[in-house]
């Protein structure tokens, strides 16, 4: 309170470093393979996850991992450009790391989801909206539509193949 | 062997699949403790568990955008179950109109419409004709606005002024409109402005 910060900010902080570090220190590995690197992306996304001090507890993962992957990407952009100037020598991440995209091109990749969103059967992008976009546990959406968990479950597998699928274009891992 | 390594690449991606899913539903928090327990320790080591989790984050994150961007297109429904993000800038632009609309009419009050005397002598038979001859020219502006018959009528006899005041009243009409208010169609400052012309020449005239 002290700090003008809303009560029980602190301890939801704690608790959501306690939850998240790890899952997104190994999202950022992914992303970078450079142990170290991935660890100082984890750091700045939480340090800047402090200085919000109105966001919805709710939005607080979603917006975590966006800003960390910004984060990655711009390390990486930054990377590639010391690289480029370096002669491809000094700074590079390695020969398996992704190309990076420039934002023009992600704002392409939003539209590719939404176009492949738009192509999943109806039952299929209603599970994946209910759980990605509004954040809805599986059994929270079976119980909504009336519906088995499997049956749900199975939906939601089926859309992130092919999901995955019509994505594979720009998925720098595939 | 072309049947062989087909069926090695699709084993592959069936691998794959799976491994995206668990990261996927790991990054959801959709395991059970035990299995999400064994992901986790299992991230520390592979490289392609990480890379799992990082596709499958990345899918979530470009779902995410993608239905929030989608409201602002029209005609299609991913995202449709968020409602009123597509129309969030209609009330602001209502409120907008009138904002400006009453701005204007307040300017018009203070500025070329007060009186060069705001106390009339009393007895002095210019001052109560100047007023009266005010009260008139408001209450056929009045009369002659676009929620009358006859606004065009009003535009021509009265000259650019007017024009420009049938404007404004149009604007401020249209946004009463959009809140729902259409009833309101006299602006209440100027109905406190023939209010307060009105009292004034009644009292020029009065005055003997």
């Amino acid at each position: 309170m002290a700090d003008g910060r809303q009560p029980g900010t602190s301890e939801q902080l704690e608790q959501l470093y306690r939850q998240e570090a790890q899952r997104l220190h190994y999202f950022v590995l992914g992303v970078l393979r450079d142990p170290q690197a991935a660890a100082d992306v984890v750091q700045v996304a939480f340090a800047r996850l402090m200085e919000q001090r109105v966001l919805r507890p709710e939005a607080r993962k979603s917006w975590l991992y966006r800003v960390a992957y910004r984060e990655a990407l711009d390390l990486l952009r930054r990377r590639n450009r010391q690289g480029r100037m370096h002669l491809r020598k000094a700074m590079t991440p390695g020969p398996e790391a992704p190309q990076v995209e420039t934002p023009l091109v992600r704002q392409e990749l939003v539209q590719q989801v939404q176009a492949a969103l738009e192509k999943l059967p109806e039952p299929q992008r209603r599970v994946v909206q209910m759980r990605i976009y509004q954040g809805k546990t599986f059994a929270a959406i079976a119980r909504e539509l009336n519906e088995p968990l499997g049956t749900v479950l199975g939906r939601m597998h089926a859309a992130v193949k092919k999901l995955r699928r019509s994505l594979q274009n720009w998925n720098p891992y595939e | 062997m072309n049947r062989r390594s087909e069926s090695d690449a699709t084993a592959g991606e069936s691998r794959s699949d799976q491994l995206v899913w668990l990261a996927l539903r790991y990054y959801l928090d959709e395991l059970p403790q035990e299995e999400a327990a064994r992901f986790a320790s299992r991230l520390e080591e592979d490289p392609q568990a990480q890379q799992a989790l990082a596709e499958a984050v990345q899918l979530c994150l470009y779902v995410e955008a993608a239905c929030q961007s989608v409201p602002a297109r029209a005609g299609t429904t991913v995202g449709a179950s968020t409602p009123g993000r597509s129309s969030a800038w209609w009330p602001a632009l209502a409120m907008a109109a009138v904002v400006l609309v009453l701005a204007l009419g307040v300017l018009r009050l203070g500025l070329p419409r007060r009186p060069a005397a705001p106390e009339p002598i009393p007895g002095h038979q210019q001052a109560a004709a100047t007023w009266q001859g005010e009260a008139e020219l408001v209450q056929t502006w009045v009369r002659l606005q676009p929620w009358s018959d006859d606004a065009e009528t009003a535009a021509e006899q009265s000259g650019e002024e007017l024009a420009e005041d049938a404007l404004l009243a149009e604007a401020e009409s249209d946004a009463m409109e959009t809140a729902g208010e259409v009833e309101a169609a006299v602006p209440p400052w100027l109905l406190v402005a023939l209010d307060a012309v009105g009292e004034q020449a009644g009292e020029s005239m009065m005055t003997p």
